[in-house]
């Protein structure tokens, strides 16, 4: 039986803590601690993928009331059948996106009507605002298109202001899809087809005019990082195959990037995003 | 003819499938014009866009009048707001285009590449209507470098261009400048 154990805190963004396997049986959250919009949207993405193919795992709630009130509040007890109970209502900061399904990319482009204006009132900085929506309109954009699959695209995000969380302010957020992933996207382009190492194509991805299709385009990736820099200081995680890139990436310094092997292959992207508020 | 993104659409457009589809729109409204006149893109409403959006909407219209489409009806931008005119920059320059945006007072300013083309716009609006050989006269140049800005002039959407039969035979083309305050 295979068994995914999400224990403790950030248990899908510390690599110390991968599975043998993202096709699981059953999804063991009971000794989970504290999770991040990033385990909440892969957790999404892994659920969805195994459910769409019918092989759904069983999926064991948090022991923790606290922990178990948290998912309620950010939408998954909205996917994953289970005894969540009356649920919600958590002591953390509510979600200021919950779990939310993209099935055509489209769809990002409505929600933004009320996103916007969302975020707007609850940060009060109109370019932090602007900033902080492209980034995550280019990398839904993305993931809903070249990442397209009967998964779909799952992001949620938090804000927090450190009042109840003890954690600096911040802007947390997590996008995943269950598609091909940036490597295998990229080798669709004849020039990147004979890259082996999925590490040098997650360095590739953010360079610009490289992309996977046959069109001139390639500027998203860039424009990401360059909103995520003014913006912070930021850190980004991108996971997807077999490599995961993490930057830091602070106004005025040089980005810092650290690549490294994944295993076993993420089917699909995840992404993290952490903006310093503060 | 006016074309209103934000009436049409909304205040926030972020995808390349958006992009593609208002930009398919617009080019129906294009092609209902007659040769000679002009669109105007109203961004009055639009808040903000992404480098994506931008990119599949504005500037694959400028790439498609650099091909010849369309190139015989003018096209500008009105009412882009700080926020949207900072990303029509970007994505305008990556690609080495240009487009015309009317400020409030309805004057043209050149949005992305710029080089020697606000010159060659301030002559063509001195002109109105002319030749190749008229421009390259009054700004001095070679035939050869007057096409080559008359091409990025008719691309970004500031002057149309109409092939005429000369008398003595042969092809020729003639530009007007099709900016509404002008026009």
């Amino acid at each position: 039986m295979a068994v995914l154990t999400m224990a403790g805190r950030c248990p899908l963004l510390d690599l110390a803590n991968m599975p043998r396997s993202w096709s699981p049986t059953v999804i063991d959250l009971t000794d989970l601690v504290w999770i991040t919009p990033f385990e909440v949207a892969g957790l999404a993405a892994i659920w969805t993928r195994l459910d769409t193919t019918e092989r759904r795992p069983r999926v064991e709630l948090p022991r923790e009331a606290e922990v178990k009130a948290y998912l309620v509040d950010i939408g998954l007890d909205r996917l994953i059948p289970g005894p969540w109970g009356a649920g919600g209502g958590s002591r953390i900061e509510p979600p200021w996106l919950p779990l939310t399904r993209i099935s055509a990319s489209e769809e990002w482009d409505d929600l933004l009507t009320v996103l916007h204006p969302a975020l707007a009132d609850l940060l009060r900085e109109p370019r932090l605002t602007q900033l902080t929506m492209d980034m995550m309109s280019e990398l839904v954009d993305n993931a809903a298109t070249h990442g397209h699959s009967g998964t779909g695209t799952f992001v949620c995000a938090q804000l927090y202001t450190g009042a109840t969380s003890g954690l600096s302010p911040g802007i947390w957020i997590g996008i995943a899809d269950g598609g091909i992933g940036v490597p295998d996207h990229l080798r669709r382009n004849p020039k990147y087809r004979d890259i082996s190492d999925d590490r040098d194509l997650i360095r590739l991805a953010r360079q610009p005019w490289v992309t996977g299709t046959t069109d001139r385009r390639g500027w998203g990736l860039v424009q990401v990082f360059e909103d995520a820099t003014e913006a912070g200081p930021t850190r980004l995680v991108i996971r997807s195959g077999r490599a995961q890139g993490e930057f830091t990436l602070r106004l005025g310094q040089r980005l810092t990037a650290r690549y490294r092997r994944v295993n076993p292959l993420v089917p699909g992207t995840w992404i993290h995003i952490r903006v310093e508020t503060a | 003819m006016k074309y209103d993104v934000a009436a049409k659409w909304s205040p926030f457009l972020a995808t390349r499938e958006r992009g593609r589809r208002v930009r398919e729109e617009i080019e129906q409204r294009l092609a209902q014009l007659s040769a000679g006149d002009n669109l105007v893109l109203d961004f009055s409403g639009v808040e903000g866009i992404t480098v994506s959006f931008g990119d599949e909407c504005v500037a694959k219209l400028i790439l498609a009048r650099s091909s010849g489409d369309f190139a015989d009806r003018g096209l500008v931008i009105e009412g882009a707001n700080e926020d949207v005119t900072e990303t029509l920059e970007a994505v305008l320059s990556r690609r080495k285009f240009s487009a015309i945006s009317l400020n409030s007072t309805g004057e043209p300013e050149v949005l992305g590449e710029r080089g020697w083309l606000p010159a060659t716009l301030a002559a063509a609006i001195e002109l109105r209507s002319f030749s190749a050989s008229d421009l390259a006269a009054i700004l001095n140049l070679t035939p050869q470098a007057a096409n080559n800005r008359l091409k990025m002039l008719v691309a970004s959407g500031a002057v149309a261009r109409e092939r005429i039969v000369p008398e003595g035979g042969g092809k020729e083309f003639s530009y007007r400048i099709v900016i509404p305050v002008y026009a």
